[in-house]
């Protein structure tokens, strides 16, 4: 190997780990929507009772499903971090190896539980709309 | 930023050139569906707000015109879920063709997808109307 190729397969790994790095922070930011969305889903109860008492109107119970598929949502979150965060280290030392392999354990699986998070959601204010 | 993943590098021997590329594929697809999958809990947090905010407004005792228009968001939380499994789709499709060097931009399904998104986004423009 020449040292001009050996230049550019060293800047070609450094792009692939930065690449790497740029999907980790993807990852992240999905976790933190998710945990977000989730929050707002589980505690609109809250913000209900806050007008309510300001009002001085009753805010009635908040809906048990509300919470069910809000926490399933802030799990789906910590899911995400921790199965994009695996999957970082994985990719890492598969890109130092120069074998990566394009594993789809993370994405389909956040996905996944996103669908039937979205299709319980979809159920629900139908129900109770 | 400036440099663009599509940008092909020429072929240099060992694991920098081909594999470099192909790696960076995967892992820039990986992103792509996840800037869907973000794109489409806006859509499922914004069809919840449309769904339940009548009952914060019913306190204010501007409620009637926004719960009128309320079954609206169960549309477009429906509409987050179908970008979800329409990407997830997407992203597999994507991984087999980066393996075979046969990607091709999928126009139409972005476009479709982002269709979804547009009604959506008119939904919440009608209830803001509406609600005034």
């Amino acid at each position: 190997m020449s040292e001009r190729d050996a230049v550019g397969a060293d800047q070609a790994r450094a792009r692939e780990h930065l690449a790497n790095e740029r999907t980790l922070l993807a990852w992240v930011r999905t976790a933190i929507g998710l945990m977000g969305l989730g929050f707002v889903v589980a505690r609109f109860g809250i913000f209900l009772k806050q007008v309510a008492l300001v009002a001085g109107t009753d805010a009635g119970r908040e809906p048990l499903a509300s919470a069910v598929i809000g926490t399933a949502l802030v799990a789906a979150g910590v899911l995400a971090g921790a199965l994009g965060a695996v999957r970082f280290s994985r990719a890492r030392s598969q890109i130092e190896r120069g074998r990566f392999r394009p594993e789809a354990f993370a994405e389909v699986t956040v996905a996944a539980v996103t669908i039937v998070a979205g299709i319980a959601l979809v159920v629900y204010l139908a129900v109770s709309g | 930023v400036v440099q663009d993943d599509s940008d092909r590098l020429p072929s240099l021997p060992g694991r920098g050139g081909g594999e470099g590329v192909r790696t960076r594929d995967h892992l820039a697809s990986s992103r792509t569906l996840q800037a869907w999958l973000r794109s489409s809990l806006a859509l499922l947090a914004i069809g919840f707000a449309i769904e339940k905010l009548h009952l914060v407004a019913a306190g204010l005792a501007r409620g009637p015109a926004l719960a009128s228009l309320a079954p609206l968001g169960r549309w477009v939380t429906a509409g987050g879920v179908v970008v979800t499994a329409a990407s997830l789709v997407d992203f597999l499709r994507r991984r087999r063709a980066i393996e075979g060097s046969t990607f091709e931009p999928r126009l139409a399904t972005n476009l479709a997808l982002v269709a979804i998104a547009g009604l959506c986004g008119l939904a919440v423009v009608v209830l803001v109307a509406a609600g005034r």
